[in-house]
């Protein structure tokens, strides 16, 4: 009888664990694949970005989804000092909001006074953004948060060190417990909600967005100068198809208004690249020597110096480098005017495409108390 | 009736495990749709199409290959009724892999076809961001192949450097960017075929890129005919383009 009881018993819980287990396979079997999911941490708050009008989609990495809690903590670690090693530089120390979050020194200086190699790049539209760094060596706008901070010429602080730190701050631990939930505290989740913050960073209010959207006029002289920044580069009569153009939208073009296509080349600064390779120290191909990925035009006049060096100062440096069709090289882009006399831009020719330039500029990002230092 | 008692849960859990497998799998092998596979086989004077490879054209100049990308637009089947569309667009970099894959319904048709460019539906008056990024046709797909001041997207682009010397200095630059719905480029297959259920089908469109550089007695040269984005130089893109039409053929892999 006992036998009995427990063999019914038995009986029965196999029967519905068969079930069970036929259910929640056919349900495990059928659901969507996580990795295209992009669902946020339980107990966090969905944050919705506004996609400005004519801008695309913004691709938001399944793994790191947006919240409120997200964004909130990524400003704090943004501009947090105990991230460097003796506590006195924050992300925000080379990356200015006044100088649209560039540095506006040729290149910056780190926590031990050494020097980078490189000018740190305008923080803007990050959301967008393909390729990180001049030479495009990370791959995600993660990855990329990932490499200053124990970089020794920069923050100098090793990851376990920051994470430690952080850990040490109960307002910190609370924050990433209410972002990350189980994720916790790590350099993965800093991160995450650095990166978080950084892709709200979003300019779309400059002269020449409004007048994409029909409320104002650009002045004659603006016009002109974006006419020249779509036309073709050289004289006709040397260059087939020249169009006494400033030949800019082959790298620069205007589709979805990111004025990047986020690629790299060689703009003819140097004919020689040992001083630093670009792309190639990268890829180790020698095609790739002197390419360096193409910056976003938005707010170009907020960020002196240019170039990946930062050694033009400012924007007529920059155009009388166009102009003269830069130097030849084996990798030189096939746009660049080096072997038909330059550009042969005349001086209000000049004056124009600087003067479109300046209507890139949205003086309301560069100073959205969102973005500001919150310490 | 304990040994069905016993068997009846194992019945059960046998059952969901064949849920699990059966589910979500791919259509079964008999009643399903056909396969067609395109493959994109382009040469640079014979050899693959990468960059940085040299060849010798037609007129005798040495190039340097820096970038060939083309878009495929339109990929239809063709039928009694009109056209399938496959696809809207694909784009193709040198390098990059050359094939894709369709699902295609079971029947006859009368043909194949593809255009060597972008359809003019999504070619004027277009905006790129009305797609998915990653989208060939998307802002950051089409990396760097849409002219927003022009006429739409580059249907192709083949570009590089020339030793016009012989002294191995590849310095003279040669760029032919197409674009414009009057330069787009049909390729068709004309001949009637079968797709039965779960059958493969293989299409190859064939070319050699240095090919678009020579129509008959007109070879462009690059010493002097270096340039074109189609509407600052009309005539030497349709030069090219006729050149093209020349060299592409579409075949099925019997």
């Amino acid at each position: 009888m006992e036998r009995t009881r427990h063999r019914t018993y038995l009986q029965t819980t196999c029967t519905l664990a068969g079930c069970a287990v036929a259910v929640l396979a056919f349900l495990a079997g059928c659901k969507p694949d996580p990795a295209t999911e992009c669902k946020t941490p339980p107990g966090t708050t969905p944050y919705e970005i506004d996609i400005p009008p004519f801008f695309p989609p913004m691709d938001i990495p399944p793994e790191n989804p947006m919240t409120v809690e997200g964004v909130e903590l990524g400003r704090l670690l943004f501009w947090e000092k105990g991230l460097s090693s003796d506590s006195s530089m924050s992300c925000g120390s080379c990356h200015l909001p006044s100088f649209s979050f560039s540095d506006p020194n040729a290149v910056s200086t780190g926590v031990t006074g050494a020097q980078g190699t490189r000018n740190a790049m305008a923080l803007i539209n990050m959301g967008w953004t393909q390729h990180f760094f001049w030479d495009g060596r990370a791959a995600t706008l993660e990855e990329q948060i990932l490499d200053p901070v124990p970089h020794p010429d920069e923050m100098n602080l090793p990851w376990d060190e920051a994470v430690a730190r952080l850990a040490a701050d109960p307002d910190y631990a609370e924050r990433f417990s209410a972002a990350f939930g189980e994720e916790g505290l790590n350099a993965s989740t800093t991160t995450k909600a650095i990166a978080q913050f950084l892709r709200t960073m979003i300019s779309a209010d400059s002269k020449f967005d409004r007048w994409r959207r029909g409320e104002i006029q650009l002045t004659e002289q603006e016009f002109m100068g974006y006419e020249i920044f779509n036309r073709e580069g050289g004289d006709p009569e040397i260059v087939t198809g020249g169009q006494f153009g400033g030949d800019c939208f082959h790298c620069h073009g205007e589709a979805g208004l990111q004025f990047s296509d986020y690629l790299f080349h060689n703009n003819g600064l140097d004919a020689t690249f040992a001083a630093d390779p670009g792309l190639a120290g990268i890829t180790g191909q020698v095609l790739d020597s002197g390419r360096f990925r193409t910056p976003t035009l938005r707010n170009v006049a907020l960020s002196p110096p240019y170039m990946h060096d930062g050694r033009f100062n400012t924007l007529e440096e920059v155009v009388e480098h166009y102009d003269s069709g830069g130097q030849p090289s084996a990798t030189i882009d096939p746009f660049m005017k080096y072997s038909s006399g330059g550009l042969m831009l005349q001086p209000q020719q000049k004056e124009a495409l600087i003067a479109f330039l300046h209507t890139l500029t949205d003086t309301a990002f560069a100073h959205n108390p969102a973005f500001a230092d919150p310490h | 009736m304990i040994l069905n008692r016993t068997i009846a849960p194992v019945l059960i859990a046998a059952f969901g495990s064949l849920l699990l497998v059966a589910g979500c799998k791919p259509e079964p092998m008999h009643g399903g749709p056909g396969t067609l596979t395109l493959n994109a086989e382009f040469r640079f004077g014979g050899d693959s199409v990468l960059v940085g490879k040299t060849a010798v054209d037609a007129a005798e100049n040495h190039l340097r290959l820096e970038t060939f990308s083309i878009y495929l637009g339109a990929i239809e089947l063709l039928n009694d009724t009109g056209a399938v569309r496959l696809s809207d667009a694909e784009r193709w970099d040198a390098g990059a892999p050359n094939r894709w894959e369709y699902v295609v319904e079971p029947g006859t048709y009368s043909g194949f076809r593809l255009h060597l460019g972008v359809p003019a539906e999504f070619n004027t008056d277009t905006d790129p961001t009305i797609w998915p990024n990653n989208h060939p046709l998307g802002v950051t797909g089409s990396a760097g192949m849409f002219w927003s001041w022009n006429t739409g997207y580059i249907f192709s682009k083949f570009d590089g450097k020339a030793d016009t010397t012989g002294a191995e200095s590849f310095t003279h630059p040669y760029a032919f960017h197409i674009g414009g719905d009057d330069q787009l480029l049909e390729v068709r297959y004309n001949e009637p075929w079968t797709v039965a259920e779960c059958s493969f089908h293989t299409f190859d469109l064939e070319a050699d890129i240095l090919d678009f550089l020579v129509n008959g007695n007109d070879t462009i040269d690059v010493r002097d005919d270096h340039i074109t984005h189609t509407g600052d130089n009309p005539a030497l893109a349709q030069r090219y383009v006729a050149a093209q039409q020349q060299a592409v053929t579409l075949r099925k892999q019997e």
